[in-house]
């Protein structure tokens, strides 16, 4: 919908009265369309990808006005082997193995020969706990709490968080509203309808710039299991791509273009690597709380 | 004679290839029933099926009430509270404000593997050393068998990783766990001796 609406506009720009025409069908509020965009690519061939933006006030869909979007965050090249790179630390990089398999050494007894070596016509053995016995240690078995850590370098989060952004609004499931605090209406069923409306598919999430919610939002939110609202910073490629539909506040936009723009063109090596070394007193710092004062840690 | 001779040979063939499990003792060992020495188990009751397709079901007792034993079903909601924001936190580093980093909200894990390379780049070795660097003296004072286990795991795995696994101890410096490059012009080599302790 949001396509064909985008093509007539495209077509449209020809003609300055059909445009006007569009702008007078906006309900009188004006939102800027033309963006001041932070370095903006030169390139003459890259389009400005552009936005609705719409209002969370009425079920319908009513259109206040377009935005540009930044083409290095909503128009890059759709990488998915670096989404799936994204994807793959993300669900991996938190497990944590708390199995461990005692060792022959570690298995309680097990010191005395339990037979003879020779004469006996069994087998040659020198303890019970040998890993060949039933009961007995294991050899090259799962060893101690056992972490899958790491770290994706800079550039590649930061572009699967771009290219996850261009699919969303490439497949017109990224939606923008003027506001997402203070909603009047927390009635779950109008949420419902909204979405039903609007296509908004089985899921959305909703992403504002402050990290509280308060008004109709925050109400609905607790009601229904699939409609979520979370802050910029918590904005991550596992969401992106699980959320049917992607809605972002129009500050939440800004935040967004400017973290993203800003770690960009940051000064620096993009491929910097993560150090254990550097985190290494803050974590264990914040961890002393957890620690026992006598009794090191059993794993 | 000739066709006599010759039936006596295959009989001797056929009782000698009777397909049984593999035995190597040669002797018949003393056994509570005499019938055992002689009589092997040669069939387990496995019939071959070379050329019938699919998947022959599962031996089941017939007319058995007793349901088989199975995991429970268990119904994953994939909208629950923590799997709705799962990954909430992952990219906080770059869209927060910087002072937050993934590796700082690892709560679920112990407190000295927080942020701490995984075990597929610093292998066991490594991370013991890690554990021994922070907890020897508690250890030593409070838990010593414990101490002594780690002790002898270290060890084990210094000989392992020296003799066996070289190919691993070469990495340990590109973990970012210690500097890259060793002090060099760390001179104090006075309290060194070949009797220090070397774990």
């Amino acid at each position: 919908m949001l396509s064909r609406q985008l093509r007539f506009l495209i077509s449209s720009r020809a003609f300055s009265s059909a445009v006007q025409d569009v702008s007078s069908t906006s309900s009188g509020e004006s939102i800027d369309t033309r963006r001041e965009l932070w370095r903006k690519p030169e390139n003459p061939f890259i389009k400005t990808p552009q936005a609705w933006v719409s209002n969370l006030d009425t079920i319908e869909d009513e259109k206040l006005g377009l935005v540009d979007l930044h083409p290095d965050i909503f128009r890059t090249s759709p990488r998915i082997d670096i989404l799936h790179r994204n994807l793959t630390w993300q669900s991996v990089y938190r497990n944590v193995q708390m199995t461990k398999m005692l060792t022959k050494a570690e298995m309680p007894g097990g010191g005395r020969k339990p037979w003879p070596q020779k004469k006996t016509g069994r087998a040659h053995v020198g303890s019970i706990r040998s890993p060949q016995f039933i009961r007995g240690g294991f050899a090259n078995g799962v060893r101690g709490p056992r972490t899958w850590f790491y770290m994706l370098p800079d550039a590649v989060r930061i572009q699967g968080l771009c290219v996850a952004l261009t699919l969303k609004h490439t497949q017109d499931d990224l939606h923008i509203v003027d506001k997402i605090q203070n909603l009047q209406n927390g009635d779950p069923k109008y949420w419902i309808d909204l979405c039903e409306a609007r296509n908004y598919g089985y899921s959305v999430l909703f992403v504002d710039d402050c990290d509280e919610i308060s008004g109709g939002l925050a109400e609905a939110q607790q009601a229904l299991p699939w409609l979520n609202v979370m802050p910029v910073y918590g904005l991550n490629c596992f969401s992106l791509m699980k959320y049917d539909t992607i809605v972002l506040s129009r500050s939440a936009l800004e935040r967004v273009e400017e973290r993203l723009l800003t770690q960009m063109h940051r000064a620096g090596p993009m491929n910097k690597k993560y150090r254990y070394m550097d985190y290494k007193d803050k974590i264990l710092q914040e961890a002393e709380a957890e620690e026992d004062p006598l009794m090191p840690p059993v794993v | 004679m000739n066709s006599n001779s010759l039936s006596r040979f295959t009989s001797i063939v056929r009782t000698t290839s009777i397909r049984g499990f593999h035995d190597r003792s040669s002797v018949p060992r003393v056994v509570d029933d005499r019938e055992k020495s002689s009589a092997k188990y040669n069939d387990a009751g496995y019939t071959f099926r070379y050329h019938q397709q699919g998947v022959d079901p599962l031996p089941r007792i017939p007319d058995c009430k007793v349901p088989v034993a199975r995991p429970a079903y268990k119904v994953r909601d994939q909208w629950s509270d923590e799997a709705a924001r799962f990954g909430q936190n992952d990219y906080i580093d770059l869209l927060g404000d910087g002072s937050v980093h993934p590796a700082q909200l690892q709560y679920h894990t112990p407190t000295w593997l927080r942020g701490f390379p995984g075990q597929h780049k610093a292998n066991e070795l490594i991370k013991l050393i890690h554990y021994r660097n922070l907890y020897d003296a508690k250890l030593k004072q409070n838990s010593p068998k414990r101490w002594h286990e780690l002790r002898k795991r270290i060890k084990y795995l210094m000989m392992q990783h020296n003799y066996n696994k070289q190919d691993e101890i070469g990495r340990e410096r590109n973990l970012g766990l210690w500097e890259e490059e060793p002090d060099y012009t760390y001179k104090d080599k006075s309290r060194r001796s070949f009797k220090d302790e070397i774990h």
